[in-house]
């Protein structure tokens, strides 16, 4: 907390002001804020190595599986970059494919149904009765 | 009364308007249960379909989508901590806790109930009370606009529990990031860094989806399946009992005038009419309750304020459409063009040139509260099966359900991305105990907080004092103080104490 409300500081303080606008400038509320939380993280740390902080102790009783954390989120990214060149159909159907996997699901005709059965509902819904806007394939 | 009296039959004897009406306030719902399609969104897709309608069945039709969205959004906050709208931010608090109990079908008969009466609450305000709270909104300036800001703000105070540094800083990095963009006064770009994408600002739709939804999926992803435990719900009584409604009556009145108060200020939102209720209702009502249940932890009037307060906004937010002419919401931009559409000229002269337009108006809110409150009653047995599906299941459909709501705001993948980082940043704060709701809160209010102080301090020469020579924004300020350090004074007082009766204990 401590390091990132410097840097968020540092940027604040990056932020030009008007010369007549010196008090009510655009750097007022962010130099302002990010200053406040620079103090809070410095009291939230002294407190926490003053007195030993509880919450810090527990000890965790549920494992944790980082790397379907790390999978998914690249997963997404991968799908906000391809969305509107793949179209919403194929793209999502892909995602909710690998994701049923991450989330535990093995049969793959239970995947497929589940990827395709969303895709092609939320479609309808969205893109047919709704009127929104859902990219369409556009590589080729 | 003969004119209201003819609206009526005229209503009656048209089942295409009634039909209308229903429809509208159906799809009103499902649009609020499903993260990031707001109110706004939900009129402005489906007005192309009012085109072919007569002026009261066009209008009648938006006014049910309007109404249907503030019932929705509490259903997926209640269910899965995942609010369909920010107006149901607040909702959630209360609501998801009493899921974990096992009583989310009387979490969502108490926010159906409680919306359904702020929002005929609001309707009867409006018919009675439209001159007199036009002219109260015109009084709003930037010293009051400002002082509402920091009134929806101070509530970060009632919500971050016993870590008021982590609380603070989470609200800290909210209003930081509402910064971020074209500056309000002079047009420059502040902390974009040459982005053409963050030059409009960060869009909270997708840091809200991102920070609930997409947190929940992430924390689900890495833990186990045995470990989320799914409670058994209990069906028996979703209705709020006789005892209930007398606990919860006070916050669902108290959420109606808030809300239609607030929705009759041009800018203000449901969101912040939410805030505003349930930071009202921490204050008037017993820190635990007969129960031994605090604010936070399924409280009955944590749930019932807001969600009366925010429904009374679509009241509210007509008052100065119709008055005026002038659109105080978003989703009343969409109406004012519908109002175009039909050669229908909201403003003064309207409730002489078009009463029955008027009256018409004032029957189809009603209606449709009366309709939607009798579906989702219906159908919470059916909303509360959702808990009981698979989460490798569920989660992948509401993965794709956020992925919409994010990418349907503006068609721009840059939003998915957006709210992968806030889903990152949720689960980190998550795990360090950081409280999230802050950062939302920060988010929304920052803009609206900033711009008016940076008015205030123009007009009056850097003099900031000047805020508390206005009544309306001295009193607000004195409120948002007393409510930002009396729960930071009892919380330390009370560690003094018992640190000091363990010192003295132990000598």
């Amino acid at each position: 907390m401590v390091i990132a409300s410097s840097v968020l500081l540092g940027m604040s303080l990056q932020i030009k002001d008007a010369p007549h606008m010196r008090l009510s400038g655009s750097s007022l509320i962010p130099v302002t804020v990010s200053a406040a939380m620079l103090v809070c993280s410095i009291i939230r740390c002294a407190v926490s190595v003053a007195i030993k902080d509880k919450e810090a102790t527990q000890t965790q009783t549920i494992n944790h599986n980082y790397r379907r954390l790390i999978i998914a989120i690249i997963l997404l990214i991968a799908y906000a970059l391809v969305l509107e060149s793949i179209g919403f159909i194929v793209s999502s159907a892909i995602l909710l494919a690998v994701l049923a996997l991450l989330f535990g699901l093995i049969n793959p005709l239970k995947i497929l149904a589940l990827s395709l059965s969303v895709t092609l509902g939320s479609w309808l819904l969205f893109a047919k009765i709704f009127g929104s806007y859902l990219p369409s394939f556009t590589l080729f | 009364m003969e004119n209201i009296s003819q609206v009526v039959l005229s209503a009656l004897s048209s089942p295409g308007q009634i039909l209308c009406l229903f429809t509208g306030s159906l799809l009103g719902v499902i649009f609020g249960a499903l993260p990031g399609l707001t109110a706004p969104l939900a009129m402005a897709v489906l007005l192309p379909a009012t085109y072919t309608m007569e002026p009261q069945t066009g209008l009648g039709f938006l006014l049910g989508v309007h109404c249907g969205v503030g019932y929705g959004g509490a259903i997926p906050g209640i269910l899965l901590k995942i609010p369909g709208t920010p107006a149901a931010v607040m909702t959630t608090l209360d609501g998801y806790p009493m899921t974990e109990k096992g009583l989310a079908g009387k979490a969502i008969g108490i926010a159906v109930v409680s919306s359904f009466i702020g929002g005929a609450l609001s309707v009867f305000y409006l018919m009675f009370t439209a001159p007199f709270l036009s002219k109260f909104a015109l009084k709003f300036g930037p010293h009051e606009y400002f002082a509402m800001g920091v009134c929806g703000l101070s509530i970060t105070s009632s919500v971050i529990g016993k870590s008021w540094t982590k609380g603070f800083w989470s609200a800290g990095l909210g209003i930081l990031l509402s910064t971020v963009g074209f500056d309000p006064l002079t047009n420059e770009p502040r902390l974009s860094y040459g982005s053409m994408r963050l030059l409009s600002g960060i869009p909270f739709i997708p840091v809200m989806i991102g920070m609930f939804g997409l947190t929940r999926v992430f924390v689900c992803l890495t833990t186990k399946q045995h470990d989320i435990k799914v409670c058994k719900q209990d069906m028996a009584g979703v209705l709020p009992t006789w005892r209930d409604l007398r606990r919860i009556i006070k916050g669902i009145v108290q959420g109606s005038i808030v809300g239609t108060i607030i929705g009759a200020l041009p800018g203000a939102s449901a969101a912040i009419a939410a805030f505003i209720s349930y930071d009202i209702q921490t204050k008037i009502s017993p820190k635990i309750d007969g129960n031994g249940i605090a604010f936070g932890e399924g409280r009955l009037e944590g749930i019932a304020a807001p969600e009366s307060s925010n429904n009374s906004v679509s009241g509210g937010s007509l008052i100065p459409l119709l008055t005026f002419g002038i659109p105080g919401t978003s989703a009343v931009v969409v109406l004012l063009g519908a109002f175009m559409m039909y050669d229908i000229t909201p403003g003064p002269l309207f409730f002489t040139e078009h009463r029955d337009i008027a009256n018409s108006i004032y029957l189809s809110m009603l209606l449709a509260n009366i309709f939607i409150f009798f579906v989702c009653l219906a159908g919470i047995k059916l909303f509360i099966k959702i808990l009981y599906i698979p989460t490798n299941y569920l989660m992948p459909v509401i993965l794709i359900l956020c992925v919409i709501g994010a990418y349907g705001m503006s068609n721009d993948p840059f939003h998915i991305i957006l709210m992968v980082i806030f889903g990152i940043v949720g689960y980190f704060f998550e795990k360090a105990s950081i409280p999230q709701l802050p950062l939302v809160l920060g988010l929304i209010l920052g803009k609206m907080i900033e711009e008016n102080l940076r008015q205030v301090l123009i007009l009056d020469d850097n003099n900031i004092f000047m805020l508390f020579m206005h009544p309306i924004s001295a009193t607000l300020l004195f409120f948002a103080l007393a409510v930002f350090f009396t729960p930071i004074i009892r919380t330390t007082y009370k560690t003094f104490v018992t640190r000091e009766g363990n010192h003295n204990g132990s000598v």
